[in-house]
């Protein structure tokens, strides 16, 4: 039997912790001492007091309504006002990929390279200055004869520009307008020795050229002019950065909606490409469940919700060869990647599978699905979270 | 003890929502927790939850901080603290308990934000002048002496005054031993009464005119 002052009894029993065993002994002694039943009763009197107030200690209907509505269950589809419509997917979306088609039709505008001008008549003139639109309208109004038939198909973006056909004793440089009327005037070499205005590249007939023709280039050499784009199959410095968006998220704590930020779901890679391969570097910043466990001495351990996830990582892609369709589809290129990477709070792999548009020399826009899994220690275990996106991004060629 | 429309209404046993399908509140607090789980019963399951516990809490937070904001934001935190910690595989044997701890950690962190902040050491002072106001008289000396008290008796104490819990449920929350609990609720008492003895003396004088 424990031993216990009657102070200590009164407050046990008032507590109903008091052992029947020792109510005899309480209640005799409490008949019996004045001092002993003034202490019960101010012990009854604090006991009442507490009681009475911890009744009127309600929270507000406002708290309670917040916190019921965290429970609930998140509403989809709903989509109220501009805010709100921004919000949801479609939204988004739509605006993602109108913002990322203008900037990137402006910046290929803007980054479009300057063509290299290389003359292809022998000669080592560098020049950078075409012929003449004029020149080039008369160029293509040539009745021209049948070329020979040629099974070769002209390999795109590529075309040569012949020589400007010359009246005989007159010498046009390149860059020289011809007004109309003094072309209907002139005399033309023969078209048996001419060439013609646009022809395949492998095709160029240098030698056929009439001997006056070969002796006014020789003496005023007009190139024939090329325009070179940049070589598909050649190593290229990629840097894109692309906005992603949620479609899928799962954590096995997660019950209510993580919040998103402006800078959330943005990835940035680096990537060098070899032909049809490339690696990269990539971070990123996510919308991301990761619950922080803190270990606590005196009660569960505490989980902290991280709704915000930085990682890094690096990879490889493979892109498919550019087919030899009709222009549109030689531009775009499906491409297949993983991933490694690290957080501050675990490792994480991702998955991708999508297309790369690229319309421009330099400029290309992505379209990925993209797929995460991220695992982290929580105390003694691991949780994992995974997480499907699509995103949409610009990608900048060096 | 709280009847928002909101909580009532998985609990009663009129016609609008789950109550049709489901008495939740014949539900004991271990079934309770494996309902949140359920994506379609958590939000009926945690009503019934909030209904049963939402007062003791309140009133632990209230007393612990002493300040109506801190209290309904420590308690407000507490709630979403379990929702975010709920976890399907874990078997839950003492949800109150489980609760108070939750909420002594969200209290305990904002008292530590208090003494990072010693300005606002006066706002509490204001604060719990306003508070006295509104109490009668028994009550805000009461409240005086609480803070009067080593922290550990006065958890102790007023999660067994105003939480009504039993020393066993309270030593799981403190994690301390039952012979602990008992002795620092008896001193605390004790020594409650001590602080109060000149109110209860003048009390006695008054009391036979």
């Amino acid at each position: 039997m424990e031993q216990w002052s009657y102070r200590d009894m009164i407050d046990l029993y008032l507590d109903g912790e008091l052992p029947a065993d020792h109510r005899a002994a309480l209640f005799s002694t409490l008949a019996s001492s004045d001092e002993l039943q003034a202490e019960f009763h101010q012990a009854l009197t604090l006991r009442i007091a507490a009681l009475q107030e911890a009744q009127q200690l309600v929270p507000s209907p406002a708290v309670t309504a917040n916190i019921l509505a965290a429970a609930a269950p998140p509403q989809r589809g709903v989509i109220r006002g501009g805010k709100q419509l921004w919000r949801s997917v479609v939204g988004r979306m739509t605006t993602i990929v109108t913002t990322a088609a203008a900037i990137s039709f402006v910046a290929g505008r803007l980054t479009a390279p300057t063509p290299t001008m290389i003359p292809t008549n022998g000669t080592t003139q560098q020049s950078s200055k075409l012929p003449g639109i004029q020149q080039l309208h008369q160029l293509t109004t040539i009745q021209q004869p049948p070329l020979p038939t040629s099974t070769a198909k002209p390999r795109p973006h590529t075309f040569a520009v012949a020589p400007v056909l010359e009246p005989r004793g007159v010498s046009i440089q390149s860059g020289d307008t011809v007004q109309k009327e003094e072309t209907v005037k002139i005399e033309h070499a023969p078209l048996a020795h001419s060439e013609p205005a646009l022809i395949p590249r492998q095709q160029l007939p240098i030698e056929p050229v009439a001997k006056q023709t070969a002796t006014a280039l020789a003496a005023s050499p007009s190139p024939r002019w090329e325009i070179v784009w940049p070589d598909a199959t050649a190593s290229e410095i990629i840097l894109s950065v692309r906005r992603t968006h949620t479609i899928l998220l799962q954590q096995q704590r997660l019950v209510q909606p993580i919040s998103s930020t402006l800078l959330a779901n943005t990835i940035a890679s680096l990537e060098y490409r070899q032909q049809n391969v490339g690696v990269f570097v990539q971070a990123g910043s996510e919308q991301f469940p990761i619950y922080d466990v803190t270990a606590m001495s005196d009660g569960p351990p505490r989980y902290t919700l991280r709704q915000q996830l930085w990682w890094i990582g690096g990879g490889m892609r493979a892109y498919l060869p550019l087919g030899d369709g009709n222009e549109l589809l030689r531009t775009l290129r499906p491409v297949a990647g993983i991933m490694l990477g690290t957080s501050a709070y675990g490792v994480l792999g991702r998955g991708e599978l999508g297309i790369v548009w690229e319309p421009f020399p330099s400029v290309g826009v992505q379209f990925l699905l993209e797929g995460m899994v991220h695992s982290h220690s929580a105390g003694t275990t691991w949780e994992h979270a995974e997480k499907l996106s699509g995103s949409i991004g610009l990608a900048f060629r060096f | 003890m709280n009847h928002t429309p909101s909580a009532h209404r998985y609990c009663s046993g009129n016609s609008t929502g789950y109550s049709m399908a489901r008495d939740y509140t014949a539900l004991s607090d271990s079934e309770l927790y494996r309902l949140l789980s359920d994506f379609e019963q958590r939000e009926a399951a945690f009503a019934v939850i909030y209904r049963r516990y939402s007062q003791r809490l309140y009133a632990y937070c209230r007393k612990i901080l002493a300040n109506t904001q801190d209290a309904e934001d420590a308690f407000q935190e507490t709630f979403v603290k379990f929702l975010n910690s709920i976890d399907r595989e874990r078997t839950m044997t003492n949800l109150p308990a489980y609760l108070l701890r939750i909420a002594r950690n969200t209290c305990m962190d904002i008292i530590e934000q208090r003494r990072q902040h010693i300005e606002l050491v006066e706002d509490i002072h204001a604060s719990a002048i306003d508070h006295t106001v509104e109490q009668n008289e028994i009550n805000q000396l009461l409240t005086m002496a609480l803070d009067l008290l080593p922290h550990a008796w006065r958890e102790a104490v007023v999660l067994q005054l105003y939480a009504n819990m039993s020393y066993g449920e309270i030593a799981e929350a403190m994690n301390v031993p039952v012979t602990t609990v008992r002795n620092w609720i008896c001193r605390g008492k004790q020594r409650l009464r001590d602080i109060l003895q000149p109110y209860f003396n003048e009390r006695n004088v008054e009391s036979p005119q």
